[in-house]
């Protein structure tokens, strides 16, 4: 086979497998995937008006107990997500009134705990879902270095799981929104890739002088989250943590990790190398001596 | 056993006589939280434009010192002028060459009257550090005086419209005060905010004109305004000024209507109605500055020192400014009545009819008493039915969004209302408000919310919300900057009947998660 032969077919397979990629029947979900861009969700607090409707639809796609929306009490504490709510919505008073924030999983563009999961099950899929699977070693070092306190044990169960928001993976394979999206009544989550998100996020900032933070939330912190945020007042006030800095936190153990395997195999090498040297010396010495 | 049973009974009444005691003594010192809520500080701040303070700054109540120092009198602390008039500034012995020297000017005097009166044995003030410069949380209380046109006119009515009495100049060459009439100015003209040797600073020469007249007439008996801090500086309610209905015009001989020309210019004239302008300001600075000049004595075509730079053009355009004409209706849009509308309307803030709305051309301005009628045409012609919006059927019953009454308020307001019915081109121009970026040719067919906004959530038109969104965002929206209440969500649509709550509950019951 000459060369001119080898590169047609090599380009012929190419084409074919591209085709079989977008062919009808194949998932829209697969090629929004592969177009290698994250997606995420951009939270406008100026418009959320603490309905509590994305608690609810958040329960009912993830087969979670109901929580009763109409309990205006809850908003008296600040809530944590739990086990079996990933998604919680609180109240905060600022200086511009009461604001509501839902809170949810960031989905870091390189999360702490994917970093920090010692068997991978704890996932970045590559549309921006950070996501659990049940190889868990149930070491909880995710829920250890995640800087917004989010993946969540069930201590209360025989088999227990980590819990967290997954953006709604299974969904997202099924060509359909997040949940808590879909549910919003006024919009004030909106579900798309990180890139649109930021240039809305910046329009509405751009567009509407005098009422946004000029701040999005998310857009550098830990070095990037697909969860972004606005909001009309410093985010400070709105029980957002704002000493996490900018960079990623898996960029601080990324210097020592790749350390080891050089570790592990050079240092024997050396080790060997100079005791031989050393031991050959000791021969010769003993050698002349005797 | 009659014994242990007196001595029983002793015990009960004598916690009894403590409980009672406790509740009196309680219900004494709520009185006294009382009296005390109702003395103000003031915060001491004009030593802070020499350095950054290194102590929390001090929380000073006047009224209390005034009620102490009744015997003294003002003197006890303020420094009299050679007409027996007080200067309001403290201390006496004010030395302000450093900030060490009016740091301690300050210290002596106050701590030197605390200490002497505590060697006397009479009520006495802290002498510690930490007593005066101690963090204390209090609503700020201190406004602005605010002196309005309704308060000029009460002065101008006291003193026989004598504008002299206030109004003066400096001649330098006699070195005395004089007054001219006409020549007139805003007090901050001259008295500006740090003052000279001098130029008494607005703060000095504010307090000792108008406290030091206000005393005089006091002693005379007759009638006159506030001498203590909170008759003019409190808040709205707390001040003891009577409102008067209708505020007579300040009177410096200004016309009542100007013909706004310029040869130079390419636009036609405008004819301003200056005594409406009055009315909806409320002092002469609001667009005069403080020098009370007209607008083209400062600023030229071409811009000048004394304008700032700011040409004639920008004086009236300038959307930033509130002083220009441009820049003052623009902010009326933010008023609760008109922010339901106009916020949604950014983009059409100014078109190219509105010029002519006030360049009209001609001397008399017939328009002025509005483009809208009292008779709605639009109503007329709108079905009355209300729209019944049910997107939201399977958890609400349908709500009823009552159109034709929407509108009705819509035009009322606008009629009511001047400014609105000089720029609202038509009765039109109220369906806008809702249907947002509709092509002005077809202002009697503006489209349905769903013409636009779609059903589904689109995720390649994030900036244009879904037709569930917008609804919420444009009713709650209007609602809350109109500060009508009803941003609840059964407020608009009832809940559906009982089988939803019960349903509601099973599915409570059923999502518990099964964990395999």
């Amino acid at each position: 086979m000459d060369r001119r032969s080898f590169l047609q077919m090599i380009g012929a397979t190419a084409a074919g497998v591209a085709g079989s990629l977008t062919a009808p029947g194949v998932s829209h979900a697969r090629s929004k995937a592969e177009s290698g861009e994250f997606y995420g969700i951009l939270v406008d607090t100026t418009r959320c008006i603490g309905c509590r409707n994305c608690e609810v639809a958040c329960a009912e796609v993830n087969g979670l107990p109901l929580p009763d929306i109409s309990d205006k009490s809850l908003f008296a504490s600040e809530r944590q997500t739990t086990e079996t709510q990933w998604t919680v919505v609180n109240r905060y008073e600022t200086e511009k009134g009461k604001i509501y924030v839902p809170k949810r999983c960031m989905h870091c563009n390189q999360a702490a705990c994917v970093a920090a999961c010692l068997v991978k099950a704890m996932k970045k899929r590559k549309a921006g879902h950070v996501t659990w699977d049940t190889n868990c070693l149930g070491c909880r070092l995710c829920m250890v270095s995640c800087p917004f306190d989010i993946p969540k044990f069930e201590y209360n169960s025989a088999l227990p799981e980590i819990q967290k928001c997954t953006l709604c993976w299974e969904r997202f394979q099924e060509d359909k929104i997040p949940g808590c999206v879909e549910a919003c009544p006024t919009e004030a989550l909106i579900f798309g890739t990180r890139r649109q998100l930021l240039e809305e996020a910046r329009r509405r900032i751009y567009q509407n002088p005098g009422v946004y933070n000029s701040h999005i939330y998310g857009e550098q912190e830990a070095g990037g989250t697909s969860h972004l945020y606005l909001s009309s007042v410093p985010f400070d006030q709105l029980g957002f943590r704002t000493d996490i800095g900018n960079t990623a936190y898996s960029e601080y153990s990324k210097g020592f990790l790749y350390a080891v395997p050089f570790v592990f195999v050079l240092w024997p090498v050396i080790m060997l190398g100079m005791s031989r040297a050393i031991k050959g010396e000791e021969k010769e010495i003993s050698e002349g001596q005797a | 056993m009659k014994k242990t049973l007196f001595a029983c009974l002793f015990i009960v009444a004598g916690a009894g006589v403590i409980l009672l005691f406790g509740e009196i003594t309680e219900l004494h010192s709520g009185v006294k939280k009382l009296e005390r809520s109702v003395e103000y500080s003031v915060v001491i701040s004009d030593v802070a434009p020499l350095k950054e303070l290194e102590e929390v700054p001090v929380r000073f109540y006047h009224d209390k010192h005034v009620s102490a120092l009744e015997e003294e009198g003002c003197g006890a602390c303020h420094r009299q002028d050679s007409n027996k008039n007080f200067l309001f500034t403290y201390p006496r012995e004010r030395v302000e060459t450093s900030r060490r020297a009016l740091m301690d000017s300050y210290h002596d005097s106050c701590i030197g009257c605390h200490d002497a009166r505590l060697a006397e044995e009479k009520s006495s003030g802290p002498v510690a550090c930490g007593e005066c410069h101690a963090p204390k949380r209090e609503k700020e209380w201190m406004q602005p005086a605010g002196f309005d046109h309704l308060l000029h006119y009460k002065h101008e009515a006291g003193m026989n419209h004598e504008c002299g009495v206030c109004h003066h100049d400096y001649n330098e060459k006699e070195k005395q005060l004089v007054y001219q009439e006409g020549t007139e100015s805003s007090c901050r003209d001259c008295h500006r905010d740090i003052g000279d040797p001098e130029m008494p600073s607005f703060r000095d020469a504010a307090h000792s004109g108008c406290v030091n007249c206000h005393m005089n007439k006091e002693e005379a008996g007759e009638k006159t305004g506030p001498t203590a801090c909170i008759g003019c500086h409190g808040e709205k309610e707390r001040r003891t000024i009577e409102a008067l209905v209708d505020v007579p015009r300040p009177d410096r001989n200004q016309p009542e209507t100007i013909f706004m020309h310029s040869d130079d210019a390419s636009m036609p004239g405008v004819s301003f109605n200056h005594k409406i302008h009055e009315n909806s300001t409320n002092t002469c600075r609001t667009c005069h500055h403080e020098t009370l000049n007209s607008c083209d004595q400062c600023h030229t075509s071409q811009g000048s020192i004394e304008g700032g730079g700011v040409t004639l053009v920008d004086a009236f355009h300038k959307k930033t400014s509130l002083k220009s004409c441009v820049g003052c209706h623009d902010s009326m849009k933010e008023e609760a009545l008109c922010a339901g509308c106009h916020s949604s309307m950014k983009d059409a803030s100014m078109s190219e009819n509105s010029c002519s709305t006030c360049h009209a051309g001609s001397q008399e301005r017939a328009n002025i008493a509005g483009n809208m009628s009292r008779q709605s045409d639009l109503l007329a012609a709108m079905p009355d039915d209300d729209i019944v919006i049910n997107v939201l059927e399977d958890r609400y019953e349908p709500s009823k969004f009552p159109h034709s009454m929407v509108i009705g308020k819509l035009l009322d307001i606008s009629r009511d209302n001047r400014l609105a019915n000089t720029f609202h081109k038509d009765e039109l121009t109220m369906c806008e408000g809702c249907h947002h970026y509709s092509s002005p040719e077809h202002a009697d067919q503006p489209p349905l919310c769903r013409s636009c906004h779609t059903i589904d959530f689109n995720p390649e038109d994030l900036g244009k919300p879904r037709l569930l969104a917008s609804y919420h965002l444009q009713c709650m929206g209007c609602h809350e900057k109109m500060r009508i209440d009803a941003v609840d969500c059964t407020s608009c649509h009832s809940e559906k009947g009982d089988d939803m709550v019960a349903s509601q509950k099973t599915r409570v019951t059923e999502g518990k998660r099964d964990s395999q």
